[in-house]
């Protein structure tokens, strides 16, 4: 079927990591629970177990928005950190199915030999190729569908 | 979930992001609760003005289809799913009613008949 000339496609997508941000809580309690048996660092012991139940939980969730503007990534409930790359920096786009060994773990990190890393879980990827040369990975629930809004910038 | 926007179209852009929202309600793609992306940032993949996102989703918010929540964002309102597939039916009878010649009258007639 074919479409209008001036017409405009964009994808978003919400993908969360339930089992990540349930570990979070776990272990920002078990760090609240040390707080009441180490009477030397209450203190730390508590900050320290709600800033790792919120900074997980923060970053179980992304959330996704492609099309001709380029391509915008936001983690948890706050939108932060958030991350742009406009169409023109968009090389290319593909979907791949990504393990956790491919992705070298979870979250939000860059290496040399993978590139930018935005992701929550392994599985269903969107894969940027940027103009510079690098590369971004992104958890997405569809992301053929993404990659085909970017094809048709 | 897909959003489509054609500029080209006798449809305004605020009607046309409506569809989309309404469209991903009756296909599933926005639960309840679900966030959607923030008028600025659907307004620059979508290369439209924010303002007109922010009239769609406002126009939404006032059919009870979203809820906007303070410091999480626009939301897809409980109950927005059946909502949008009610007005969406209704959007179409009220076409179709209008392609045959009926009057709002008659189909008021004609839903108070059948309810």
């Amino acid at each position: 079927m074919s479409r209008p000339p001036n017409e405009r496609t964009a994808y978003s997508c919400t993908v969360a990591n339930r089992t990540l941000a349930g570990f979070g809580v776990v272990a920002g309690a078990v760090l609240v629970a040390v707080f009441a048996f180490t009477p030397a660092h209450p203190v730390a012991s508590l900050v320290g177990g709600v800033v790792v139940a919120v900074a997980v939980w923060e970053f179980s969730t992304i959330r996704l928005t492609a099309g001709p503007g380029g391509v915008t990534v936001r983690y948890g409930l706050f939108g932060f950190p958030r991350y742009h790359y406009p169409s023109d920096q968009i090389a290319s786009a593909r979907a791949e199915d990504l393990s956790f060994a491919q992705l070298g773990g979870l979250g939000m990190h860059w290496s040399p030999w993978r590139g930018t890393r935005l992701t929550v879980r392994p599985g269903p990827t969107l894969q940027l190729v940027l103009t510079s040369g690098g590369t971004v990975a992104i958890s997405a629930a569809d992301p053929k569908a993404a990659a085909a809004v970017l094809h048709r910038s | 979930m897909l959003w489509r926007v054609d500029g080209s179209s006798r449809t305004p852009l605020r009607d046309q992001i409506c569809a989309s929202v309404r469209r991903g309600l009756c296909d599933g793609d926005l639960p309840p609760g679900e966030a959607l992306p923030t008028a600025r940032e659907l307004a620059r993949v979508l290369q439209v003005d924010p303002n007109t996102v922010l009239a769609a989703y406002r126009s939404l918010r006032d059919e009870g289809l979203l809820e906007f929540r303070r410091g999480r964002g626009v939301r897809v309102a409980a109950g927005g799913v059946a909502r949008a597939e009610v007005t969406t039916a209704a959007r179409a009878l009220a076409e179709i009613g209008r392609t045959h010649g009926y009057s709002k009258a008659e189909l008021i007639h004609l839903i108070e008949g059948l309810t």
